[in-house]
């Protein structure tokens, strides 16, 4: 993903936050989650950003499962 | 921040000198305010206050003249015999100045008495009222031509002579501190929900305010979602249509100084019918239904249609077609959405001045805007013709809705679709309408979700909604929700409005 | 997230356009590709696992706690063991959804807005997205209730426009191949039938639960009627090159022309096709969000939309990144995946509770 998008989409994440303030009122619990999702999402943009061909559990599935690529093979 | 208001606790004197003084306080500066004295039998002493406008004053004097010919007999017994002779005209007492306050406002006239420490309250109220007349906004081809006016008493009576059952019940409130407003709920007791009077009545009493002036304040309060474009009550001038509806088992609310009531619950498809649709034989009812429901759609996507088609998919047009557009639209500087949103706010602004335009210049200025500017604007080459025939048709389409307050929603929501469909085009267009019927299907009134009977499904119903059901098939009474237990009360809001001022 | 119920009759239209929403367009190719002439059979001979699942799906169900699938994890597994099996199914849900994201995507930017930059197109149907699901499942299947049908009669519609240009005899000879193509399309199929234990996350919100049985039943026959009318209409349309184009179904609409008037309707096909990945997406969207608020104990859910809103976006990219990986995955690894995760894991899950409970009953 270009970083142009990135900072776009990351700013305007930040902007409705700071204008919607809704998000204070959650309990501790709730907060912690909300912030560990973004903050996994923020770290998978990064990644995304520094190398756009990031391995991916797609990858991965398809390497684990290579050898029974010849049985749905036509 | 006022001066040293009147005091409206104080007890009024016994004495007529001190109790005209104080009369004279209560309404100072008010100079539509009259006293009229008499003596009663000739001896005791009173004075009747009204307002000017609001009292029958021939009947007043009458009253007056017949006062002055009592006998009142001896002065130990004057106090008796006064007031047996004055309640003999069937008039009330009023004991505090602010009840005094009510009764005058409302017309009546207030008599005070030598040695009485309260008022007596004639019912003489008439004032001039609007004569009932064609409603405005709402005229039909068949059907009845009154109309609700200002008067809440006229409209409780041409209710109640369409629904003469005794189970028409009307309750009465009084809505704000300043105007005081008459309001009336009116519903049929066997067929309306007792939950949805409960809910209705809360709600109503929750609003404090300074004051109220027409039905429209007062649907802003109860209304379950007041930022959603989409009305969720009925207003209407016409007493068949609340008539109906209360056999429907919804509610009327009346306020007073307003000839627009108020209908409540309702669903979309209430808001696309017309009381006309009853009247007229039913084949042909169910064609104009049905154009009506394709204009509902016409009038809220043809504009963007146009400009997503004309931006991003000229595939779709047939090819003549295209070629004759493309022609007209070779000297056009704007792109389709820019001249598109030109000419819609153009409309808008014409259909707009329109409304506030004095009847003898009307004619002629609708001649100009649409022949000559029309006509000049697409020669000077700033829009082209099918962009005109494209507002004309959305507009037509608009006016086809029988509701003003659907019309208006509709023609709002117009704009943002416009915006998607010049973003994203045809794409862009189905988001925005994919959002609209989300908002849509979340939507409540009363506790009654907007879309019923389509979703949730209430396949019973749908007869009114695809068609208009000749009256032996449609003899059912319409259920709201589907196991008859569903008026959800709606988020209570505390203490909306506001208050005056405190001191 | 406005926690309503729904009923049984609202699930299967949901569950009904969330098989077909990507399986009309898609699968033609696939099958072609794997069974040739014979892969009009292969959505009926599925259909069995598509029954197979929703029994499977009522029966867990049935000795879930709270009907809820992720407390019957943590019963059977453990406390922490069956949070993080709970956290892989969900990550599983979001493997599959970010694919079918991603498909929308690239559907839209090859065929129709080639200039726009794929971001906007998919935050554009993730925000729709994450206001239905922020507005509720009840909201969510009225919507359903208004455009299911119209997506539904607009399929038809295409297909019936079609007859004139169809040639029947493409599908003869029957079984020129044997059996083991069809088996192969057949397993390819199921693994878009076997996306119906999403519901797993759902049925605690339905509200007449016993009914769901039948009304699950009929939605699969409605899918797999669906289904081969639009397998039968793309390959009697296009022989055996279905299997070379991605979207059979919009070159199909292509050769519709009347009267010189109704032509080009491929922009009225991707219509179609993005309300019904609108419903799609909101559904794994609404799982996802519900999983995560039973496994983490949230109290509000509707703190979770948004963040999940982000994290689909961002994931989209990091596990779907572009139409090659995503191609092969779908036609090889991806059925054994989508099957594996749906399918084997709640049936072992099941046989493991099953034991558990037998057991607990032998000992008192």
């Amino acid at each position: 993903m270009p970083w142009t998008t990135i900072a776009i989409v990351w700013g305007t994440i930040g902007v409705y936050g700071l204008v919607n303030q809704s998000w204070k009122k959650h309990t501790r619990h709730d907060k912690l989650l909300i912030f560990s999702l973004l903050g996994l999402s923020l770290l998978l943009s990064v990644c995304l950003g520094i190398n756009p061909k990031l391995p991916g559990l797609t990858e991965g599935v398809n390497a684990l499962l290579s050898p029974f690529k010849s049985w749905l093979t036509p | 921040m006022n001066a040293i208001a009147f005091d409206h606790d104080q007890t009024i004197s016994p004495h007529i000198e001190k109790s005209r003084v104080q009369m004279e306080a209560l309404l100072k500066d008010c100079s539509d305010a009259a006293y009229l004295e008499c003596k009663l039998g000739g001896q005791v002493k009173g004075i009747f206050c009204y307002f000017n406008g609001l009292t029958n004053e021939e009947r007043l004097n009458e009253i007056r003249f017949e006062m002055s010919d009592w006998d009142i007999g001896n002065a130990e017994k004057w106090l008796e015999s006064v007031e047996q002779e004055v309640t003999s005209f069937s008039c009330t007492r009023m004991e505090s100045f602010t009840d005094m306050m009510d009764q005058m406002t409302l017309g009546n006239s207030i008599l005070l008495v030598d040695g009485f420490d309260f008022g007596f309250v004639f019912s003489l109220s008439d004032w001039r009222k609007r004569a009932i007349e064609d409603p405005v906004a709402e005229s039909v081809i068949r059907g009845p031509r009154e109309g609700f006016t200002e008067s809440l008493d006229d409209n409780m009576a041409m209710l109640r002579r369409r629904i003469r059952k005794s189970s028409l019940k009307m309750k009465g409130m009084v809505i704000g501190d300043f105007t005081k407003t008459r309001i009336v709920i009116g519903y049929i007791e066997e067929l309306a929900a007792p939950e949805l009077i409960k809910e209705i009545e809360e709600r109503l009493s929750a609003i404090k305010v300074d004051g109220i002036l027409e039905s429209g304040n007062i649907e802003e309060y109860i209304e379950d979602e007041p930022y959603s474009p989409f009305p969720q009550m009925i207003s209407t001038e016409r007493p068949d249509t609340v008539a109906a509806g209360l056999l429907e088992g919804r509610a009327v609310i009346f306020t007073d100084n307003t000839p627009f009531a108020l209908v409540a619950p309702i669903s979309l498809f209430s808001l696309l019918q017309s009381p006309e649709d009853y009247y007229q034989r039913f084949l042909i009812s169910t064609f104009i239904r049905w154009l009506r429901y394709l204009f509902f759609l016409v009038a809220l996507l043809v504009p963007s249609a146009y400009v997503a088609l004309l931006t991003y998919h000229q595939e779709m047009i047939p090819s003549a077609l295209l070629l004759s557009i493309a022609k007209s639209r070779e000297s056009i500087p704007f792109p389709a959405l820019v001249e598109a949103f030109i000419m819609e706010t153009m409309f808008e602004a014409l259909r707009e001045a329109g409304v506030r335009l004095p009847k003898q210049v009307g004619a002629a200025v609708s001649i100009v805007g649409a022949l000559v500017i029309g006509q000049a604007a697409t020669s000077a080459g700033l829009v082209s013709s099918p962009m005109v025939m494209v507002v004309a048709i959305t507009g037509i389409a608009s006016f086809l809705l029988p509701h003003y307050s659907i019309g208006i929603s509709i023609r709002l929501l117009r704009f943002p679709i416009m915006l998607m469909a010049g973003v994203l085009g045809l794409l862009g267009l189905l988001l925005g309408v994919i959002g609209i019927v989300i908002h849509l299907s979340g939507l409540r009134s009363f506790g009654v979700p907007y879309l019923s009977p389509i979703a949730p499904m209430m396949v019973g119903e749908w007869k009114d909604v695809v068609m208009r059901p000749p009256g032996w098939v449609s003899r059912q009474r319409p259920k709201f929700t589907r196991s008859g237990g569903g008026f959800r009360k709606g988020a209570r809001r505390k203490n909306i409005g506001t208050a005056s001022n405190k001191e | 997230m406005v926690q309503g119920r729904i009923s049984a009759f609202q699930l299967s239209i949901l569950m009904f356009q969330l098989i077909l929403s990507s399986s009309v367009l898609l699968m033609p190719s696939i099958s072609t590709a794997l069974s040739g002439k014979d892969m009009w059979m292969t959505p009926i001979l599925s259909s069995a696992l598509g029954f197979f699942t929703i029994w499977m799906v009522l029966k867990i169900h049935e000795i879930s706690p709270n009907g809820s699938f992720l407390e019957l994890l943590e019963t059977t597994c453990g406390r922490w063991v069956g949070k993080c099996f709970s956290l892989a199914f969900i990550l599983f849900q979001i493997h599959i959804v970010a694919i079918t994201i991603r498909d929308y995507g690239e559907f839209i930017v090859t065929n129709f807005f080639l200039k726009t930059p794929v971001q906007v197109i998919i935050g554009a149907m993730l925000l729709l997205c994450a206001w239905v699901v922020k507005s509720g499942i009840e909201v969510m299947a009225r919507t359903g209730q208004i455009f299911i049908p119209v997506i539904t009669l607009c399929t038809l519609v295409i297909c019936i426009l079609l007859i004139p240009e169809l040639d029947p005899t493409e599908i003869l000879p029957i079984f020129e191949r044997g059996a083991a193509p069809i088996a192969k399309g057949t397993v390819v199929v199921a693994g878009w039938f076997c996306q119906l234990s999403l519901i797993l996350f759902i049925l605690p919100l339905v509200k007449d639960v016993k009914e769901v049985r039948k009304w699950g039943y009929l939605a699969v026959t409605g899918i797999m009627l669906m289904m081969l009318i639009a397998n039968l209409t793309a390959f009697l349309l296009m022989g055996e090159s279905t299997a070379f184009f991605n979207y059979p179904l919009l070159t199909a609409s292509r050769y519709i022309a009347y009267a010189e008037f109704f032509e080009h309707v491929e922009a009225v096909v991707m219509m179609v096709w993005v309300l019904g990945e609108f419903f799609k997406i909101s559904f794994y969207y609404y799982a996802i969000c519900k999983g995560l608020e039973e496994t983490c104990r949230v109290s509000k859910p509707e703190a979770l939309v948004l963040p999940v809103c982000v994290l689909l976006f961002t994931s989209t990219f990091w596990l779907a990144k572009d139409f090659q990986t995503v191609g092969d995955f779908i036609a090889v690894s991806g059925t054994l995946y989508i099957l594996a995760g749906n399918l084997i894991f709640p049936l072992c899950i099941f046989f493991v509770a099953r034991m558990k409970l037998r057991f607990k009953m032998n000992q008192t």
